[in-house]
């Protein structure tokens, strides 16, 4: 189970992304047919990032510590000292990029430009954090996987 | 009489609000997007100030049990209430839409650069 929420909150992370990728290609094309699209897209982003917060809150909170004290005592500590913590702050900014998109998107785009411009802006710096944070969180993953490795290599030397 | 929403805007019959020759957002998107610029800020200055006062990241700790469970929801209090405030007394109405949009833009580059500069250097 702890396994499935670890798996879990990137998947939801990379569905967040996606959905704003969408969000930012619709807008690129906006007119009186994919307003709607535009919207339901923009509350996906919202929901997925929701699911991705408290998903990653419940695994960070209750099963994160053995994995930090295995980091800081492998060879990559700065996977938990920079990667990890830039991380888990930086998440709330897509996240509450995500929460303000379906506001942003409840204008009329086909006929606003700076309207318009608002949405990509804020889709594009959606998806760029998100893709930033995925790779900090392969880092940490690495940083695991290091420290077992060099371990398991103590352990078998003669 | 050609407005700026003619100008600029295509389809004939939805053009959107303006106040003389700036085309604005509705007054929710104006205000949330104020609203998130500053809590995007509030959460790289909590980030510095729970890192720079232990005391602080235990307090936080104290009020949820956890001082980043505190944090994810006093950054969205703040965009929730502020984002509500703007919204009641239009204070975001104030500024145009392009100056809304550099101030999100410059919030979350200036907010983001400063969370990872301080645990780089830190």
């Amino acid at each position: 189970m702890n396994d499935l929420i670890l798996f879990a909150h990137p998947t939801f992370g990379v569905l967040g992304i996606l959905a704003a990728v969408w969000v930012f290609v619709e807008t690129l094309n906006a007119g009186a047919d994919n307003a709607r699209r535009i919207r339901i897209a923009a509350l996906a982003v919202a929901v997925f990032m929701l699911l991705s917060w408290v998903l990653a809150g419940y695994w960070y909170v209750n099963f994160y510590s053995p994995d930090k004290a295995l980091i800081l005592k492998g060879p990559w500590p700065w996977a938990h000292k920079i990667f990890m913590e830039t991380k888990e702050h930086l998440f709330f900014i897509p996240l509450l990029l995500a929460f303000y998109l379906p506001f942003a998107t409840r204008e009329r785009l086909f006929a606003n430009k700076v309207a318009r411009t608002m949405v990509l802006s804020v889709a594009a710096m959606i998806a760029a954090s998100g893709f930033a944070i995925e790779g900090a969180g392969a880092v940490i993953n690495y940083g695991v996987k290091v420290s077992l490795l060099q371990s398991a290599t103590q352990r078998t030397q003669p | 009489m050609t407005t700026h929403a003619a100008k600029f805007d295509d389809v004939a019959g939805y053009a959107p609000q303006t106040s003389g020759s700036t085309i604005l957002l509705n007054p929710a998107s104006s205000a949330f997007a104020l609203s998130a610029a500053i809590a995007i800020v509030f959460n790289t200055l909590l980030t510095w100030g729970k890192e720079a006062y232990p005391a602080l990241n235990a307090f936080m700790a104290s009020l949820s049990g956890h001082h980043w469970i505190t944090h994810g929801l006093a950054d969205v209090a703040v965009f929730i209430a502020l984002g509500l405030v703007f919204m009641t007394f239009g204070t975001a109405s104030q500024m145009s839409p392009k100056q809304l949009v550099a101030v999100l833009v410059s919030a979350v580059f200036s907010a983001g650069l400063g969370l990872a500069a301080w645990f780089v250097l830190g």
